[in-house]
């Protein structure tokens, strides 16, 4: 490909207490566009997400090999701090988590971890993130108000403007409307869709229609291996692999 | 199958009943033993009383005298014969000439004096309940009498120990008579005319007041020390202990008087107190039981107070009640006289007047301090003795143990639970719960007894090092901490783990070692004397050795479980989903856990400490032990304290029954037991609140 490259993984193999999940994966992320993870539950899509800002690094028994390339940088390398890393490269989970607090601290809370803000700063920033999530209109008037208090849509939007807010390079996201009903969704990919055309995004998720719908290129894992890696709507059409060609007909399950 | 699914259900029942049941019993015996302490404080409440007996006509006496069986009096004639009632046993008195022209006794009637036709005689009388068959009756016993020769006495006081003192007046001039072999020598004591006088059990103090001053002699008839009254006295007694003389004058004011001894060895007579009311006082008779005293003004008769200045009880009296006034030997009635012959016994219930709403809170001058104070000493040598029952300084112990025991306990149990809970690998999680267990287990006797008898000695001789470590150990841990930033983070997360463990202990250990190499040198540099020495001679503070430091440690020791065990809990109930949240923004982990964990457990936290500190007020073996029961109002680490719960171990086995302090110390319960209800409850409250807030999910 030779388009600018943000993320370049080298055979990446990943293991948790030994046990392999993640084998020999080599790929490159390209820094323009959407990129979609499909593939059965457990063949490693999370796991090879959070390689990309290394939140891997916290789990007990978690080992890696193979390298991790962000913009030519190796993530990995001794002298890398994975707080710097996770600054540029933000991630929005499959649960909602807001923290147990108001609405304006939840997108405050990156803000005031990275810089020194006036008050009437944090505020413009706050205002700015919750834009770009598309929930300034409804949250505007009780920014006070606990974020709990949020429906389930509203609060994964407010978990994407809070990792919005400390103005990553990257978003990830890891199924992030897998528990949202249809018109939540909708909001969710289109947000996905209009972020893509300015950083670059990486999205997990089990609905084909919607990495049909929202991703430029996608990648399908199967068994923690890469099997099929294209532009979506080629993958789609035209599967090079049987494999790829079972699982989007519903035979792998 | 029916037969099966029936069994089933009647176990279910069952079991259902059996769960109930338990539940019930745990309620209902916490609210039975609120109940009943509730049940024997209450009397405290109850008030005072006096309550008419019977009137007897005592026709032809010039004295009455309450005995000490139930009804019981004695009276002497103006041909000097008394009489011994209900029995009727009659004695004449040795050697007198009737008639007799007056009669006075001391305030316990152990001195009679009588004036007859040849002058004065004193007679030792002895009243006391024996044994006539199977009948208890008063034998009577008089000595022969110490005689004076001297007619036309105005009689003011008799009293003394071994031999007896006299007061009179005869011609405007006040004498003092005293014993010399079997008669009695006289003294001009004042050249004014006294109106009332006493002389005190010891026989070395008269106390005499006449128009417009009170005057204090001693027993050979040297002047102590004069104060002003503030108008004519016309009743003179001493209150139980002899410390406090009453005067009452004729315009109803009752002063009460205090003998300080000042610096130059001279004594300095007070008036501390005043009592008024309506009409001139005829009578004062002092409680044989407490500080509590009777007053007879015309028409009236009133119990007051001492210390708390109270009037407890009062009852009419017809108005030609005028010459006595005594409460019989065991305090419990008060027989009042008339001119007139008529002789009102009543029945004085005095209830609790040592322990009111001021006494128990309130700072109080009790009898012989010349200040207010909060003071907690429940019995003393003497009968005489007044118990000061102030809860102030007991409340103050449980607070001040509880609040020396957080210090030590609470952030070392928070510290221990953070690090637990978020940064310890499963390893060390599964070693620290049990052996955090273990340590609640340890039974408080011997936690109390290894502080009380290893701890504290050795905390007062190696204080300095102490004192020096609390400053060295912090220095060590932030110097560790630093050394851990300043390393470049290798990313497997075991490897750093260990080496920071590693670095910490290490660090510890040379702390530990550089305070133990240098402490005594420090301390011989700073202190040539020494520090304890120096803390008592230059900063006035004095070191026990039981004092609030071996307590707040002994005590930490008990509580810390609790505090670690429900901080850890809240703490490993927040999230994880939370804490991914706030490293994917860029947090480090620790700066997660203090910015993310803590505040959504802090709820959890809060529980844990009100949870710890409810159990270290209610805790009674290792204070008792280690905190040396000293009642004293003071903050000092160096001193000791008495706790509501240690007290209440210590005295209430030698509280008899009903009696006030009995009362009191239950009352101390009730509130021990409400204030850690309240505790509990509230800390159960604020964490059951958390664990809604996040549900069942992590
Ligand atoms: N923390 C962990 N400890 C041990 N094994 C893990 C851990 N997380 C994941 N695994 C294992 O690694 C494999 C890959 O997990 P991963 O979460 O990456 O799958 P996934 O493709 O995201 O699945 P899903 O679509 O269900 O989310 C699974 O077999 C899983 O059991
Ligand atoms: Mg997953």
């Amino acid at each position: 490909m030779s388009e600018n490259v943000r993320f370049s993984l080298q055979n990446l193999t990943c293991a948790y207490s030994g046990q392999v999940v993640v084998r020999d994966v080599s790929l490159d992320i390209p820094a323009a566009g959407v990129t979609a993870f499909i593939g059965p539950s457990g063949c490693g899509k999370s796991t090879i997400l959070r390689c990309l800002n290394r939140m891997n690094d916290v789990v007990p028994g978690f080992s890696l090999s193979g390298r991790v390339l962000l913009d030519g940088e190796d993530l990995y390398g001794d002298s890398q701090d994975p707080v710097l890393i996770r600054r540029r490269v933000g991630m929005v989970f499959q649960r909602s988590n807001p923290f147990p607090t108001s609405i304006f601290n939840n997108v405050a809370y990156g803000l005031k971890l990275h810089f020194k803000l006036t008050r009437a700063q944090l505020e413009l920033e706050v205002e700015q993130a919750l834009r770009a999530a598309a929930l300034w209109d409804e949250v505007k008037d009780r920014l006070q108000a606990p974020a709990t208090s949020l429906s389930g849509g509203q609060q994964q939007r407010l978990c994407i403007a809070r990792a919005l807010a400390v103005k990553p390079e990257v978003m990830l996201f890891d199924e992030p409307a897998s528990a949202l009903d249809p018109v939540a969704t909708g909001k969710v990919e289109e947000l996905v869709m209009d972020l893509g055309r300015r950083m670059t995004v990486v999205i997990v998720t089990h609905n084909l229609a919607q990495a049909s719908r929202v991703a430029d290129r996608t990648a399908f894992f199967l068994r923690g291996e890469l099997i099929e890696f294209n532009r979506t709507v080629a993958l789609f059409t035209n599967p090079q692999r049987p494999e790829t060609e079972a699982y989007l007909l519903g035979r792998l399950a | 199958m029916a037969g099966a699914r029936d069994r089933a259900r009647r176990r279910e029942l069952w079991a259902k009943a059996l769960i109930t049941g338990a539940a019930m019993a745990v309620l209902s015996s916490t609210f039975l033993l609120f109940a009943y302490l509730l049940w024997e404080v209450l009397p405290l409440l109850r008030p005072a009383r006096l309550r008419p007996l019977e009137t007897v006509a005592v026709k032809g006496s010039v004295f009455a005298f309450p005995g000490e069986l139930p009804g019981s009096f004695w009276t002497l004639s103006q041909e000097g014969v008394v009489r011994v009632r209900p029995q009727g046993e009659a004695v004449r008195l040795p050697q007198v000439a009737p008639p007799l022209t007056a009669a006075i006794a001391d305030r316990w009637a152990r001195w009679l004096a009588v004036s007859d036709a040849e002058g004065i005689k004193v007679y030792r009388v002895s009243l006391r309940p024996s044994f006539v068959g199977q009948e208890r009756q008063l034998k009577l016993r008089l000595s022969s009498p110490f005689v004076a020769a001297a007619t036309e006495v105005k009689l003011l006081a008799v009293g003394g120990e071994a031999t007896p003192l006299v007061l009179g007046v005869r011609g405007g001039v006040t004498y003092l008579w005293r014993a010399q072999g079997g008669s009695l020598e006289a003294v001009v004591l004042s050249s004014q005319e006294g109106h009332a006088a006493v002389v005190n059990e010891a026989g070395d103090r008269v106390w005499l007041a006449s128009d417009r001053q009170l005057t204090v002699w001693d027993g050979g008839g040297g002047r102590l020390a004069t104060a002003p009254l503030l108008a004519p006295a016309t009743v003179v007694t001493l209150l139980l202990g002899d410390l406090t003389c009453l005067v009452g004058d004729r315009q109803g004011n009752v002063q009460a008087f205090g003998l300080f001894q000042g610096e130059g060895g001279n004594f300095l007579l007070e008036g501390f107190a005043t009592f008024r009311g309506p009409g001139p006082v005829l009578g004062l008779a002092p409680s044989p039981r407490s500080k509590a005293f009777a007053v007879l003004r015309p028409g009236l008769v009133q119990v007051d107070y001492l210390t708390s200045g109270k009037v407890l009880a009062q009852h009419a009296v017809p108005e030609g009640a005028r010459t006595g006034l005594a409460f019989a030997p065991r305090g419990e009635r008060l027989l009042v006289t008339e001119e007139s012959g008529g002789a009102h016994v009543l029945a004085a219930d005095l209830g609790h007047p040592e322990a009111t709403l001021g006494t128990l809170f309130g700072k109080v001058r009790y009898e012989g301090y010349r200040n207010t104070t909060w003071t907690w000493q429940s019995t003393g040598g003497s009968n005489a003795f007044e118990p000061k029952l102030s809860l102030v300084p007991l409340i103050f112990g449980s607070f001040k143990g509880a609040f020396y025991a957080m210090l030590f306990s609470a952030p070392l149990a928070f510290l221990a639970a953070l690090y637990t809970s978020q940064f310890a690998t499963a390893r060390l999680r599964q070693w620290v719960k049990p052996v955090v267990e273990l340590l609640a287990g340890v039974p408080s006797v011997v936690v109390g007894f290894v502080a009380a008898l290893v701890l504290a000695p050795w905390l007062s001789a190696h204080l300095g090092a102490v004192l020096l470590a609390l400053f060295v150990l912090p220095v060590t841990l932030l110097t560790a901490a630093w050394l851990c930033e300043l390393r470049p983070r290798p990313w497997q997360l075991r490897l750093q783990e260990r080496w920071e463990r590693v670095l910490t202990l290490g660090l510890l250990l040379v702390g530990l070692g550089i305070v133990w190499l240098f402490a005594p040198g420090v301390e011989r540099l700073l202190f040539p004397g020494g520090l304890l020495e120096f803390l008592h001679t230059r900063l006035g503070v004095s070191y026990d050795q039981r004092n609030a430091l071996v307590t707040g440690f002994a005590l930490g020791f008990a509580v810390l479980p609790v505090i670690f065990t429900l901080a850890e809990e809240a703490l490993s109930n927040v999230p994880e989903s939370l804490v991914n949240a706030a490293l994917s923004l860029g947090a480090s982990r620790a700066r997660a856990a203090w910015t993310v964990v803590v505040p959504a457990a802090a709820p959890g936290l809060v529980a844990a400490l009100l949870l710890g500190f409810g159990r270290a007020v209610g805790e009674t073996m290792i204070v008792l032990m280690a905190s040396g029961n000293a009642p004293v109002l003071s903050f000092s680490p160096f001193s000791g304290m008495r706790t509501m719960a240690a007290c209440i171990a210590v005295e209430l086995p030698e509280a008899a029954y009903g009696e006030t302090l009995y009362r009191v110390l239950l009352l101390v319960a009730l509130l021990l037991f409400a204030f850690t209800l309240v505790t509990n409850l509230l800390g159960q409250r604020i964490a059951r609140g958390l664990r809604r807030r996040f549900g069942v999910a992590r």
